[in-house]
Formats: C-alpha cells, structure tokens, sequence
C-alpha cells in the first residue's frame, strides 16, 4: 500500500486523491475529525469591510498629505548658511534653524498635527511656522492667511499674526488674518483676542466670533455653524468690504483682480463654494451688481 | 499614442482607480487580517498602500498594479507588525453564519458549538502564514495558484503550508480539553 505523501490533505481538499489514496484517508481515524474541521471553518467569516467609506478616506488622505511642504530638505545647505549666521549669534541661529514651515496652495487644504498633539487645518494659500525645537515650553506659532485649530491641553497656544494675537488654552478656534483682515471664531473652550489695530482683548466662547476688516467697523459675530464652513468648501462672509471678498476668491482659484475705479466701501454678506469657479464668481459679483470678462486668471471688472 | 498607454494611464483616473479598489480591497485587506489579526493597524495599512499605488499610479500597468499593491502591504506590515508582543485575537472577531434553519438535537448543537470554539482557538494559533494560506483558501476562496501569486511563491509551497496547516489544526484540537 502507497503511503500519503506530504501534501495529501492540500490535494484532498482539490479533490486530487485518487480512489485508493481516498479510501485510506477515509479509513484512518483522523478523518472525521478533518471533515469537520472542513465543515467549521465555513461558517466563519472575515468582519465586515466598508469599501466606500475606505475608499473616501484614502482621497481624504491623499489630498491632506500630497502638498506638505517639509523643511530644511537640503540640511547641508542650510548647514553652511546656520554657519554663517552662528558668527553673528549663537541663540538666532538655534531659532532659525528648528523653523518648520507649512503652507497650502492656491485652492488647496492641508492638514497637519503639531508636535503635541494639536491639529491645524489649514485654508488655501496660507502659512504658519512655529519652532519645534522648543513646542514643549512655548506653543507659539505665526500664521498668515486662513486656519482651524483642535488645541490640545497644555499650557497658554498663542497664534502670532500681523493683526493680533489669539492666545488659548484647550479647545478649537479659527483664525483668518491677512493685511487689514482680522477674525477669529471660537467653537470649543475659550479664547482670548488682542487686536493690535485698536489694542482691544476680547474674550470668546462657543458660537461667538471676532471680526475687524479696515474699512469697517470691529463687529461681534454670533454664528451656529461647528466648524468653519471653508472646511465644507464654502467661504462665508458677514459685513465684508469686496475687496476682500475678492482676495478670497483670488486665494481659492488662483486668480487676480482687475478694476479701474469702483465703490470698494460695498459690503458683502453671503457666501461662494470653494468648488465650482463658475458659480463663485457669478454669485459674488451679480450679488454687488458688476459686471466682469475673464482672460485666462484675470477677472477684469467693468466700470 | 498605443492601447496599452492608454489603460496605463486610466489608473490614476479616480473612476478606473476606485473599480480597481473595488475588486482588490476586501482581499488584501482579509489576507493581511488572517496573518496579522490586528484589524485597526491594517486598515490603516490598507489606506497606505492604495494611497502609494495611486500617487504611483503612471509606474505601474494594470497588470502589475496589483502585485505591487501587494508587495508594499506585505513589506510595510512586516516591518510595522513583526515585533508585536500583542498576540493576535481575531478569532473574537470572527462572525459566525446564523444558521437559522436547523433539524439538529440540542446535544448535537452544543457539541458543534463547543466544536467551532476549539476550532477557532486552534486557527489562532497557527504560524501566520499557515493561518493566511488556509483562510484565504478556505473563506476567501482563493485557489493555491491564486495564493501562491499573491506572496510571490510557488504552488508547492502553498500545498505543503496547508496541509500543515490542517494537520496542526487536527493534532491541537484533539489536545484541547
């Protein structure tokens, strides 16, 4: 009689044993219980996999982390500079050399975590740098343009910008500054505003917001919204001079300006997707009555 | 510009990329799950690979696409999975069909039941590759030819992975208690 070679049980379950090899498997006491084992192993199965909600988030992933600028990639370079500065002074050039710098393009997000935890989402075409050397003792960063942040615990965050300051402890806030362009929204704990135009504090909680744009008035914003409507593709503005408006639609679609002379004192209240050029432009512009013609980026505004 | 061009391209269009998702996803994602057990990692790991795959997406044809997607889970989860001292656990996880229709005696139904722990028991404790190429073969349903492409080995490999497998599984069922 053949013995069974060392693969029989593989050729048994492809039905590859032949008549007398089956019947000696069949015959041998370890047969049940390898039916069995068989019969087992068909009742289970994997846990259930959500291929959609997988598949969005690989396209969330991918568009957060593709644009990610890292510092410093060419260290020798900036070896020989850090050098150089090191005869001028020991402490600039330690400060120099552990700045790291994130920014986004024209239309894009992007998303990042700062060395304690803290999460920062940053609006299209903006900045923030911050020293990670010493993030553990001085949570302070500098931002131009448009950001959401998720602050961890810890001792005082301070956002740096050419307009103000925004210091907190735990909790989640938005600030958007550019030249003449200040405002901030509290969703979560508490934050603490310093407008360096007029030297006013103020202090926000949950649903209130800071707004002082040159060329009108400081005002109080009261808003139901949980986050920044910008991180839903819509930009959204209360009592905004056009100018800045404009800015905002040159940031989110690369595009720039044109115009002679008109009323720049008109004010918007409303909004446009972040999304779709066409309708971002038509519903800015129809709503303040201009008419435009676009060649290539250039939007040229009528007299 | 040629045919073959063509479909080369069509990858990192997200309509033919996300078909391409579709039909390779729940398997890399099971066969990591059988050899790893660690659910969340290998999601994540998932997400990577297809993440690479797409910004890759003008190196590869449509035929290599998969094996390359392969290649950089295995190799991303061997470095990141390997030294865990957390053993796995996944046959917690592991549902069982309802059989809702049943004319078995009660005794018969514990007996299975008591069966089908020892059995889970015994399929945890298997090597991982052992575990992977017997659960690919026999929930997944792939055929050794279909395993032995997807880790780059030969058919024979595969052959002799499983019936060690389903000895041990033998052997440690008749030892539980």
């Amino acid at each position: 009689m053949n013995k069974l070679d060392d693969i029989f049980l593989s050729r048994w379950l492809n039905n590859e044993l032949s008549e007398d090899e089956l019947n000696q498997f069949k015959s041998s006491e370890h047969y049940n219980t390898y039916v069995n084992i068989i019969k087992g192993t068909d009742k289970l199965q994997a846990p259930s996999y959500n291929l959609d909600k997988t598949f969005s988030d690989i396209k969330e992933k991918r568009n957060t982390t593709i644009h990610l600028n890292t510092p410093s990639k060419n260290r020798w370079q900036w070896g020989v500079a850090a050098s150089v500065i090191l005869l001028i002074g020991f402490f600039a050039y330690f400060n120099f050399f552990n700045t790291t710098e994130f920014s986004s393009d024209y239309g894009k997000q992007l998303a990042f975590e700062l060395p304690d935890g803290s999460k920062v989402l940053l609006n299209s075409k903006s900045t923030i740098t911050f020293n990670k050397q010493n993030w553990g003792t001085n949570r302070t960063l500098e931002l131009n343009g448009e950001a959401f942040f998720d602050v961890e615990k810890g001792n005082t965050f301070t956002v740096e910008t050419s307009q103000g300051n925004v210091s907190v402890l735990g909790t989640e806030f938005n600030v958007n500054a550019n030249t003449d362009f200040f405002k901030v929204s509290c969703y979560e704990g508490k934050v603490k505003v310093s407008d360096n135009s007029n030297g006013s504090n103020h202090i926000l909680t949950p649903s209130l917001g800071y707004q002082n744009i040159k060329g009108s008035n400081p005002i109080a914003l009261n808003f139901s919204s949980v986050q920044p409507e910008w991180i839903d593709n819509l930009s959204v503005f209360k009592s905004t001079p056009i100018k800045h408006v404009f800015k905002a639609l040159e940031k989110q679609y690369k595009l720039q300006f044109e115009y002679n002379n008109f009323d720049d004192t008109i004010l918007f209240t409303g909004s446009f997707p972040n999304n779709n050029k066409e309708i971002a432009l038509k519903t800015v512009l129809k709503s303040v009555n201009l008419k435009y013609t676009t060649q290539g980026n250039s939007i040229i505004l009528e007299d | 510009m040629s045919d073959s061009e063509n479909e080369d391209i069509s990858l990192c269009k997200e309509k033919s990329f996300q078909a391409f998702f579709n039909t390779n996803a729940t398997l890399l994602r099971n066969y990591l799950y059988y050899k790893f057990g660690r659910l969340e990692d290998i999601d994540d790991i998932v997400q990577d690979s297809f993440i690479k795959l797409w910004d890759n997406c003008t190196k590869v044809t449509t035929d290599t696409a998969k094996s390359y997607l392969f290649r950089i889970a295995i190799n991303q989860s061997n470095s990141l999975l390997r030294h865990e001292t957390v053993k796995l656990k996944h046959q917690k996880e592991v549902k069982h069909i309802n059989n809702n229709i049943t004319n078995e005696s009660p005794e018969y139904i514990l007996e299975e039941k008591e069966f089908l722990v020892k059995l889970e028991k015994a399929i945890s404790s298997l090597p991982d590759r052992q575990r992977e190429v017997f659960l690919l073969n026999r929930i997944e349903k792939k055929t050794y030819r279909e395993i032995a492409e997807l880790s780059s080995v030969s058919v024979k490999a595969i052959e002799k992975l499983m019936h060690k497998a389903l000895l041990k599984l033998r052997v440690e069922i008749e030892n539980l208690p």
